[in-house]
């Protein structure tokens, strides 16, 4: 049965043609990053492009450091210092920052308020270097200065606070220093997922109503098997459809990467892209994450659109209802009144996904002295949305009208 | 075996599409003759327990059909009117899709389309796709699938909608001989198509069934309201025009 359903989705030719678009949209991607990744070499005085620059960028961290440690950072930042320069001038970012590369940014983040979307380069310039650079001591007073600031839509609670400044006082010290430029690259390439969620979206949409459209449904239904067997099949074609695509996808996208690259970066620490996040995970677990959050919201979409296809049974307007669910919520502004509309915006395929920022927000869900992340709190609404779905999936499609 | 339609109600709304119909069927053919929109589709629909009934209730052998579930669409084959084939399916892929959907094992449900598809005309097509045919190809088609598990109970909603002249003929046949083992409900607007092979006629009109009975039954009620002129050549198609005339 499995196969004559994934028949009729492969035998449409809108289906094909979106799945197609959806893995060129990546090749496009892939190749634009790989190809733009540029590195300043000073003796020539040049940037280097390409699978070049990131050979390049790993020789300039393994010279660097392999270990942040305190003395490494006093020294660093004493030496930025020692300039005496505005770190935003023009001549600073090619005597200073352009040399160091990614290490001064990393730095300079670490310095820099968590309120700021910017990073603020002269914070180097303010560091007291009496007692060192206290790197991490800044990190966790970084963290704990936010956790007690006073928010407009609402303040962490004590049990919020408190979870948080645990969780950031276990991280692992001192990072691990390496290049992350390859991982990076392929963290990038998980935006991609969005295209392919519009390619689930278009599949899953005719699934049941195209059923109901050709008149096909009244067949079907009168069949032994047409009332239960039929719907868990249909659901299944979709699901695996969706895991499938969405890996075919992932595939794509890392393996030209690796292919040309290779794995540098896997194993370091995520605090690399931001000191403050508070999970001992590596760079490429994050990224096996952030597929899995994609993966668990493509096959939630999908669920929900069944269900929308079996219960509306129309195809077009099934269409609209997923890329309305994927569009909108990007242009839904966060409140600066109301923390529960925040909560809940956080929530959108489109802002539960990019676990890089979902792990550095300290955003969190509390009731009482019980408080779940962000990530996990994704996890949940996810896969409660997808078993209500399920549920409602069999008896949209079998409902009598 | 017997399915028993009791009081059977439909209404959408403010309209009532089938009107406290009762009837019991046993093995034989029956014709459901009404003009569009009497009924005879959502009757047909009812029996096959894809669309509510809003009171009274079907019976097979005194267990109601909705509770039987499975058990009752396992007897049942259904050609519903118009509907929606798969392109990009050819005739052999379809008949193989249905077969899969009322439980058939492979093996067994291959050698049966196969059969099925000689049966009605189809065999040299088996591995053309469905866009390829033509309207009549399709409702035979159609016929061929509702026999795959040869049901006990088998309803055909306007089975000879596009069918030709000679098609309807060898249908005609097919069906006579498939009632005599099991109930056989069409449904049609044409008079010919139930005239022959019907062992007992519903004039439909308005959901309610207006007059029923064998076509001597139905004879001899004619000609008991009919005018001399009108007697003097009695068929089945002048009985309908009885009937239906002014819709």
């Amino acid at each position: 049965m499995m196969r004559y359903e994934w028949k009729k989705i492969f035998e449409s030719r809108l289906n094909v043609a979106a799945m197609l678009l959806g893995y060129l949209l990546i090749g496009i991607v892939v190749y634009s990053y790989v190809s733009q990744e540029y590195f300043y070499q000073a003796e020539t005085d040049s940037n280097i492009e390409g699978p070049v620059a990131y050979r390049m960028k790993q020789e300039l961290a393994e010279q660097q450091t392999d270990v942040i440690t305190e003395e490494y950072m006093t020294e660093l930042i004493r030496d930025i210092q020692s300039y005496g320069m505005d770190l935003e001038s023009d001549e600073a970012y090619v005597q200073i920052i352009r040399p160091l590369d990614d290490m001064f940014y990393f730095i300079a983040k670490n310095y820099t308020d968590m309120r700021s979307d910017i990073i603020d380069r002269n914070a180097l310039m303010r560091v007291d270097l009496q007692e060192g650079a206290r790197f991490y001591e800044q990190r966790m007073k970084k963290i704990t200065d936010y956790l007690n600031l006073d928010f407009s839509f609402g303040n962490y609670t004590e049990a919020e606070k408190a979870y948080w400044i645990d969780k950031a006082k276990q991280t692992n010290v001192p990072f691990h220093w390496g290049v992350k430029a390859v991982m990076s690259n392929v963290w990038e390439l998980t935006f991609a997922g969005l295209y392919l969620w519009f390619v689930i979206v278009i599949c899953a949409s005719s699934v049941f109503s195209s059923e109901y459209e050709s008149g096909a449904a009244y067949l079907l239904l009168t069949t032994k098997y047409g009332k239960d067997r039929l719907v868990w099949t249909k659901i299944g074609a979709v699901v695996l459809f969706a895991v499938g695509y969405l890996t075919v996808g992932a595939l794509l996208a890392v393996v030209p990467n690796i292919f040309v690259l290779g794995l540098a970066g896997t194993d370091l620490p995520v605090q690399l892209w931001d000191s403050v996040i508070p999970y001992n995970i590596t760079i490429g677990q994050t990224c096996l994450g952030a597929f899995g959050l994609i993966v668990l919201i493509g096959i939630t979409i999908a669920l929900v659109l069944l269900c929308c296809s079996a219960r509306l049974r129309s195809s077009l307007a099934t269409l609209v209802i997923g890329t309305a669910l994927i569009i909108a919520p990007a242009f839904f502004p966060m409140s600066k009144k109301s923390g529960l509309w925040n909560h809940i915006n956080y929530l959108f395929p489109v802002r539960a996904f990019n676990l890089k920022e979902m792990m550095g927000s300290y955003v969190s869900y509390a009731a009482g002295n019980v408080v779940i992340s962000h990530t996990a709190m994704v996890v949940v609404v996810y896969t409660v949305i997808s078993v209500a779905a399920l549920l409602l999936i069999r008896r949209g499609f079998v409902k009598m009208r | 075996m017997e399915l028993m339609i009791d009081r059977v109600t439909k209404q959408y709304k403010n309209k009532i599409a089938v009107d406290r119909l009762s009837a019991t069927l046993q093995e034989g053919v029956y014709g459901l003759l009404g003009a569009n929109g009497a009924g005879k589709t959502t009757l047909m629909r009812m029996i096959c327990g894809i669309a509510e009934i809003s009171s009274g209730e079907i019976r097979l052998d005194g267990e109601e059909i909705g509770v039987m579930g499975g058990r009752y669409r396992d007897l049942l084959g259904y050609l519903p009117q118009d509907f929606g084939y798969y392109p990009n399916f050819t005739a052999m892929e379809f008949m193989l899709y249905i077969a899969s959907l009322k439980g058939l094992d492979r093996g067994y449900a291959k050698d049966r389309s196969r059969q099925l598809l000689q049966k009605v005309g189809l065999a040299d097509e088996m591995r053309h796709k469905i866009k390829t045919f033509s309207g009549g190809m399709r409702q035979r088609l159609g016929i061929a699938q509702a026999l795959l598990n040869d049901p006990k109970i088998l309803i055909l909603d306007e089975p000879t909608a596009g069918l030709d002249p000679k098609e309807r003929v060898r249908f005609r046949d097919m069906i006579a001989e498939l009632g005599k083992e099991r109930i056989v409900i069409l449904s049609t607007h044409i008079v010919s198509d139930v005239e022959e092979i019907a062992d007992w006629i519903f004039l439909m009109k308005q959901g309610q069934f207006i007059a029923q009975g064998t076509l001597g039954d139905l004879k001899t009620h004619y000609l008991e309201v009919a005018s001399d002129a009108e007697k003097e050549k009695f068929n089945l198609e002048k009985l309908y025009l009885f009937y239906f005339s002014g819709e």
